[in-house]
């Protein structure tokens, strides 16, 4: 049988960038809903007695984590992230200021065009949710 | 017409596009594997961000409304239909990135691609089942 090599498309590139983006913003967002809710929705609802803060962003915090959940097993199903960098995300999205750390970490990353493995790179977190906005614009 | 048949439209309508259109992304996926068409995978992947992907999350939004506006989210059947919900966009997920991984690599030769192929169709029936399970449990609404 004659072995002909299955050329990547420009299709294909654009949408893995593109994923990579979407991973780093839905940590970004998920990492800052959680810390208001921590830091200004539930004072406010102990200490004030407005419960209306955490009604409304409790749910929103909770779509952020499924987003970012699906969008890291999309990546690590992709080959664009390893098993290891996965747990730490998913374990930094716990933590308070993890998901800064996380996303910063991933920005730095840069995948390999081929293969499961990543490699360092100097994208900035800035850049990728540029990119990001523009895609989705 | 009321709020409650408008909502159980929109959601039906959304469930079959998603469901629908994950079946012909899965067989696309598989045939372009089988056959070595780059332009095809491109795309099945291109249908399942700009058409399937949507279809999901308004099925959901759509689904999450309908039960709050009934006031079911404490039945099992609407939680049990929440589990399988996480497990199906688990599944999607998983099934977005394989897509994406299959359009990118490069080098890849006819034989192991064809190798390949039964994957997507593969996660054609399981998405299938996963759908057909979630429905009778719509329809049934068993309280247990």
């Amino acid at each position: 049988m004659t072995q002909a090599p299955l050329s990547a498309t420009r299709e294909s590139v654009h949408g893995s960038a593109t994923g990579r983006s979407a991973l780093v913003v839905a940590i970004l967002v998920e990492a800052t809903t959680l810390l208001i809710l921590l830091l200004i929705a539930v004072p406010l609802k102990h200490l004030a007695g407005w419960p209306a803060g955490v009604k409304i962003i409790g749910p929103v915090h909770g779509a952020a984590v499924l987003a970012a959940v699906y969008l890291l097993i999309e990546a690590f199903a992709a080959g664009e992230i390893r098993m290891r960098t996965a747990l730490f995300l998913m374990l930094g999205a716990l933590v308070p200021f993890g998901g800064y750390i996380g996303s910063r970490m991933l920005a730095r990353r840069q995948p390999k065009k081929a293969g499961l493995h990543e490699e360092r790179g100097s994208e900035s977190a800035m850049k990728m949710i540029s990119s990001a906005i523009r895609e989705f614009a | 017409m009321s709020l409650y048949v408008v909502l159980k439209f929109l959601h039906l309508a959304c469930v079959a596009g998603f469901v629908g259109g994950l079946i012909v992304v899965a067989l696309l996926a598989g045939e372009a594997r089988r056959t070595g068409q780059p332009a095809l995978l491109a795309a099945a992947m291109r249908f399942n961000r700009r058409f399937v992907s949507p279809a999901f999350l308004l099925a959901v939004a759509f689904g999450l409304w309908l039960a709050t506006h009934l006031g079911a989210f404490g039945d099992p059947w609407v939680q049990l239909k929440l589990v399988l919900l996480l497990v199906l966009g688990a599944v999607h997920g998983w099934f977005s990135g394989r897509l994406r991984r299959s359009s990118r690599d490069q080098g890849e030769t006819l034989e192991s691609a064809a190798g390949a192929a039964g994957f997507f169709p593969a996660m054609a029936l399981a998405f299938a089942a996963l759908a057909a399970t979630m429905i009778l449990l719509a329809v049934w609404k068993p309280l247990w």
